[in-house]
């Protein structure tokens, strides 16, 4: 019996320990993180600049993959009027 | 007549034993588990084979030469299964919800409560006759309330590994058990109006922040708690492979391939220890016990500590948020959601509840690294 108390007197002990490094070491992690982030304030701005930019040039590329040619235009145009004329 | 008498011998039925049979019936319930209700199937259903398969009388795949021996022996014996399940779950965890929010680390770490308590209730499990749990069987069984199978399993196989078994089932169950354990305690514990509190949307993360973190959490690993460096550094490396963008094959290996092949083979493994003479003992009925305890304890502990942080900021934390911090990711986070959503249909609290989620997991393999620092 007085072996178990002993036991159950390490496992409390055990308890508070733990929970007390547990916190620590998260509570050290969430000053990393600030720190880190005072730090890197400017590049958020920076990486959402790069992103808005890299949009911009993706669709300017869209744009520019397929332009339309107006001799392809003025085909089908033509293709097309002839079809309705013959179905009427 | 002799050719049919010897083959009679050779059958399965000629053979088996009550316990096998039970626990091959443990399996099919776990198989049903998976297949049909969709607990955890990529775990339940591996687990749930192998425990057939370990109770097949003369086929031997759980003594030296079988499959299952060799898959026990070296992968988890070792400890290396777990941690390679670690990298690539480090390699699927996103940090930003985290890095924007450090404050709900705390509730991370709240959660662990549940882990140091049943380390007691273990303890003092050994008043009831039969039950002899040493301080380093108690430890593994209360890591079960970590909610983290793969740090469960690791912790089990170097403190305790004749109750492994028990351990990852119970481990997993209740994992898989998350949307049903935890919204009672999560009701009981906040009123409707603190469930119903919109949190504000969180910051976007750059890039270098991204980096730094795995970096970061690795430094304070090897600096104040080396014990857990296995763990957090398997961890940390599949999240750098990530974030840093030059390694996407690695990547996508450790999330995909990797680890699929070994989630099946850390499966099996688990399931050959669901032998009879193993499982059938009532230390398996105590773990399973205390397992559910450390789980409600952890639930119940962090979502008091996110009421704390609420009265704290002037009501700009809801309480729910507290018990994703068990780990258990990303289903613990989905049940916040969804208990959210009941209380206000426009509340998405998703993405606040990964910032806890993601610490849990941090904070189970801190704390198994304290167990095993203190108790290896």
């Amino acid at each position: 019996m007085g072996d178990l108390t002993q036991q159950l007197l390490d496992a409390v002990g055990i308890m508070f320990l733990g929970m007390g490094l547990v916190y620590l070491f998260l509570s050290l992690l969430i000053l990393g993180i600030h720190l880190v982030a005072k730090w890197c304030a400017k590049d958020v701005a920076l990486d959402r600049n790069a992103k808005e930019q890299q949009k911009i040039q993706q669709s300017a590329l869209a744009a520019s993959a397929a332009p339309l040619d107006p001799k392809v235009v003025a085909a089908i145009t033509l293709a097309v009027r002839q079809y309705r004329s013959q179905i009427e | 007549m002799d050719g049919l008498m010897a083959f009679w011998a050779e059958t399965g039925i000629a053979h088996f034993t009550g316990g096998q049979v039970l626990m091959m019936a443990v399996g099919a319930l776990l198989l049903y588990l998976a297949i049909v209700r969709g607990f955890e199937p990529l775990l339940l259903l591996p687990i749930g084979f192998g425990a057939v398969l370990a109770n097949i009388p003369h086929a031997g795949f759980t003594e030296e030469g079988g499959i299952l021996y060799y898959a026990y022996h070296v992968g988890i014996e070792t400890g290396i299964f777990p941690l390679l399940i670690f990298l690539g779950v480090g390699a699927l965890t996103d940090f930003s919800a985290l890095i924007a929010n450090p404050k709900t680390l705390l509730l991370g770490a709240a959660a662990q409560f549940g882990i140091f308590s049943t380390l007691i209730g273990a303890i003092a499990l050994n008043l009831v006759p039969g039950f002899e749990f040493t301080m380093k069987d108690a430890a593994a069984i209360a890591i079960i309330g970590g909610a983290d199978g793969p740090t469960a399993i690791f912790l089990a196989s170097k403190l305790a590994p004749e109750l492994l078994g028990a351990i990852a089932v119970a481990a997993y169950s209740y994992m898989a058990l998350v949307p049903i354990i935890q919204p009672p305690i999560m009701r009981l514990l906040t009123t409707k109006a603190e469930r119903e509190i919109k949190m504000e949307q969180l910051r976007e993360v750059s890039k270098k922040e991204k980096i730094i973190f795995p970096l970061m959490v690795l430094g304070l690993t090897i600096l104040f708690l080396p014990a857990a460096t296995p763990l957090v550094g398997m961890f940390c490396l599949g999240n750098l492979m990530r974030e840093s963008g030059v390694v996407d094959r690695l990547s996508k290996t450790a999330q995909n391939e990797l680890i699929n092949i070994v989630t099946i083979f850390l499966g099996l493994a688990v399931g050959s220890k669901l032998s009879a003479e193993q499982f059938l003992r009532v230390e398996t009925l105590g773990i399973l016990v205390l397992g559910a305890l450390a789980f409600s304890i952890g639930t119940a502990a962090g979502v008091l500590m996110a009421k704390l942080m609420c009265k704290l900021s002037g009501g700009k934390v809801n309480p729910l948020i507290g018990a994703a911090g068990v780990s258990a990711v990303p289903m613990a986070a989905r049940v916040v959601n969804k208990v959210g959503l009941e209380a206000n249909p426009h509340n998405f609290l998703l993405m606040h509840a990964m910032g806890p989620n993601v610490a849990g997991v941090l904070g189970s393999a801190v704390a198994a690294g304290i167990l095993l620092a203190v108790l290896g």
